[in-house]
């Protein structure tokens, strides 16, 4: 693993962490398959979310525009995640280019979502062949401490729970053909949710081995001192559903079958608790919106809570 | 080969009986293993305490059993010209050790004009003395640079061994500079070599 | 080596719309734990190359070539003192994947792969015995049909084992589908685009995993046994990969002896 110059581990830290693990200690008390605490925030915004797995931040942003759909798919929208790990997130972060870990990150992510159809595609269709909805999702890391992937997919989660994107009408000439499109204002007409099928999350290990070689060690979301002196590192990507939409271990130490089988396991018991505290945080904001005053009342606040829309 | 060939992760024995040398590493669980692909040689070693009886083992790369094949300076070596101009010839080295040692995949040679014969060496005309397709003997002069060795065919019993006409048919050696095809009968130069066989005309 | 059975009656395939068929064929005429024809050769370059292999799985067809241990050129800044760095570049041809799309060397695909090799032979090659150096593997692929990752870390293994780089072990990769549920061993890409493709890359003597890539999502409990299935199909292309270096090791230190090595 190429690990950036600025993830230097002393010979001595690197001593102390290895040994308080041969202990089963971690460097923040935690045990082995524990994970550090979550917080889910909603933005002002539908489709704004922010994520954090202790220190460790990613902001995501959900956006839709109408497009005109690909030629050899007239009748479904399309969905694209971008990952940006922000300077300001670790010093090993340059700003330009996507390095090859920010785009491992959001191809990750992307592939988990798009190719366990998360998003139901179809439903994105306005008018086919004419009209569809493309929706992004933009994740960017403003502080790195360790499991990226799991963060961003939160934060991408919670935004597209959250997103809602403006009703559009049809609009039907006098021979009931369909001719155009009308987006609506979300004063006018309720903005809807994504048909989403399920939303997946992610699970990282990283493996520690004292040579870089032997049987690891696997510890669940591992902070930014504990990646820096891994060997390798294993993603379990679920759902509620009970699929598996990604196991990543993209090189890196090896591991045996058994300890994989065993990795997800334990992912499989973490995600009912992540999954848990992500549906408390949306069921929350659904409460306070329809307690909120009905869409003919609202004013001011309809100007800010329009998603960017064409 | 009676030798054991291992191969990258052959288990060769544990590390109680047997210490690793080059070519071998120790795993996790004390086995030695191989790490390149080769043959394996045992050493043993005199013990230290009259007890244990052990064993130094190597594997020795096929690298080097490669690199013996290599052209050595000062050898005949068989070559095939690949593309001739006129200052240079390039040819693949086919065969080592006077032809009896052929070459698991063939090097790359050159022949400068000047080598190509030994009496008037600025006048030869290149395609009057090899041509692409032929086969000849040559020696090596030097290892040359990264490329491709530097060769010579200047003397009587190096030069071109097999040539074919333009017509496609094996040419038969007339005299050292000529050689004729049977098919058609018309002449082409080459610098012929001459090999000490009592069947051929121009061993004499 | 496993063979696509091409003697098998077409009405046994599978129908348009299935992909095993009831007596247990599939599209292509093979069974459903058969690995696709491997064709794999060392030694394919001019010499240019410290190493170099060519490997065929079915109709995916991969070259590699090393260059290394050398001198790190370029980015200094990725160089290690007390090891070798792998580096690798993966460039595809644009009509690998049956459309033409040229594919630049900024391609995410590309980078990911390219980044996932660097990942598996790490910790693989013996990088403490190349201090201060880096290791290249040029991968090229010329076609694509399915199990793309397992190609290039297959051709990667012969290629570094022809360089006679020391590595503890070899990486073997194979795919296992779940489409429509059943499992199919060594998938093309239209299998795999039915369902899912997990590729694992196994280290057969140390008996682990170095790799896995799920492509779609699956059941998580059907987990276990397509991993078993895998290893099963690294296992097969090991004895393909393992017979074929054993094979010209023989033929390599044959020529020593005088006798025809021939190629």
């Amino acid at each position: 693993m190429q690990r950036p110059t600025h993830e230097i581990v002393s010979l001595s830290e690197r001593a102390f962490l290895l040994g308080a693990l041969a202990e089963g200690l971690r460097g923040d008390g935690r045990g082995v398959l524990d994970m550090r605490p979550v917080h889910i925030r909603l933005g002002p915004s539908s489709g704004a979310a922010e994520a954090t797995l202790g220190d460790t931040r990613a902001l995501a942003r959900v956006s839709a525009e109408l497009v005109e759909p690909f030629a050899d798919r007239p009748t479904e929208g399309s969905f694209a995640m971008s990952v940006e790990l922000s300077p300001m997130a670790s010093g090993a972060f340059e700003p330009g280019r996507p390095s090859p870990e920010a785009i491992a990150l959001s191809r990750v992510v992307e592939r988990a979502i798009v190719k366990s159809n998360a998003i139901d595609l179809e439903a994105l269709c306005v008018l086919p062949a004419k009209h569809v909805w493309a929706v992004r999702c933009d994740v960017t890391v403003v502080d790195h401490c360790g499991n990226l992937l799991d963060v961003c997919a939160l934060a991408a989660a919670a935004a597209l729970r959250h997103f809602r994107r403006p009703y559009v009408r049809v609009l039907h000439s006098e021979q009931g053909e369909a001719t155009s499109v009308e987006v609506c204002a979300a004063d006018v007409e309720e903005p809807e949710h994504l048909a989403l099928r399920h939303m997946p999350l992610a699970l990282s290990f990283a493996l520690i081995a004292e040579d870089g070689f032997s049987t690891p060690l696997a510890l669940l979301d591992g902070s930014e001192r504990e990646e820096a002196i891994a060997s390798g590192s294993l993603s379990v990507v679920l759902n509620q559903q009970g699929e598996l939409c990604a196991l990543h271990k993209s090189g890196g130490v090896p591991v045996g079958a058994e300890q994989i089988r065993e990795c997800v396991q334990a992912a499989q018991l973490k995600f009912r608790a992540l999954a848990k505290a992500l549906d408390e945080v949306l069921n929350e904001a659904k409460k306070s919106l329809a307690s909120s005053a009905p869409p003919s009342a609202r004013t001011g606040e309809a100007a800010t809570r329009q998603p960017p829309s064409r | 080969m009676a030798d054991l060939v291992a191969v990258p992760g052959e288990l060769l024995g544990r590390r109680e009986d047997l210490v690793a040398g080059a070519g071998a590493y120790v795993d996790e669980d004390g086995g030695v293993r191989a790490y390149v692909v080769g043959l394996v040689r045992r050493t043993p070693l005199p013990s230290v305490d009259g007890r244990t009886q052990t064993a130094t083992v190597c594997v020795d790369a096929g690298a080097s059993v490669r690199a013996s094949l290599m052209p050595n300076v000062g050898e005949i070596v068989v070559c095939k010209v690949v593309r001739i101009n006129p200052r240079v010839a390039n040819v693949e080295i086919m065969c080592t050790a006077g032809g009896s040692v052929v070459l698991h995949e063939p090097c790359a040679g050159i022949i400068r004009k000047e080598d190509i014969r030994q009496f008037d060496r600025d006048a030869v005309e290149m395609f009057k003395s090899v041509r692409p397709g032929d086969v000849i003997n040559a020696r090596v002069l030097s290892l040359g640079d990264s490329r491709s060795y530097v060769l010579s065919t200047a003397e009587n019993e190096l030069g071109v061994i097999l040539a074919r006409s333009v017509s496609g048919a094996i040419m038969v050696p007339l005299t050292f500079e000529e050689m004729q095809c049977p098919k058609t009968l018309s002449t082409e130069f080459r610098k012929v070599a001459r090999i000490r066989d009592e069947t051929s005309p121009l061993s004499q | 080596m496993a063979r696509a059975s091409a003697t098998a009656p077409s009405s046994a395939r599978p129908g348009r719309h299935e992909f095993l068929s009831p007596e247990g064929l599939r599209a292509d005429g093979r069974r459903q734990a058969e690995i696709r024809r491997f064709i794999c050769k060392l030694e394919t370059t001019d010499g240019r190359a410290d190493g170099a292999a060519f490997v065929a799985q079915g109709n995916t067809h991969v070259a590699a070539a090393v260059h290394g241990p050398q001198d790190p050129s370029g980015s200094t800044r990725k160089m290690a003192h007390d090891r070798a760095i792998i580096v690798c570049e993966l460039a595809m041809a644009p009509f690998a994947m049956g459309e033409w799309n040229p594919r630049g060397p900024s391609d995410r695909m590309l980078t990911e792969i390219a980044a996932m090799v660097e990942a598996v032979f790490e910790p693989l090659v013996l990088t403490h015995l190349y201090p201060g150096s880096q290791i290249v593997i040029q991968l090229r692929v010329a076609q694509v049909d399915g199990g793309l990752r397992c190609a290039c870390v297959n051709a990667a293994t012969l290629a570094l084992i022809d360089a006679g780089v020391a590595m503890r072990d070899y990486a073997c990769a194979c795919t296992v589908g779940h489409v429509q549920g059943t499992l199919l061993l060594d998938v093309s890409a239209v299998e795999d685009g039915a369902g899912a493709e997990l590729s694992v890359a196994y280290l057969p003597k140390v008996q682990r995993i170095a790799l896995t890539h799920l492509s779609a999502a699956i059941p998580a409990d059907e987990l276990g046994e397509m991993l078993d299935l895998a290893i099963g199909g690294c296992k097969q292309v090991y004895d393909a990969l393992d017979g074929h270096v054993r094979e010209h090791m023989r033929l390599v230190a044959a020529g020593y002896g005088g006798s025809n090595a021939g190629f």
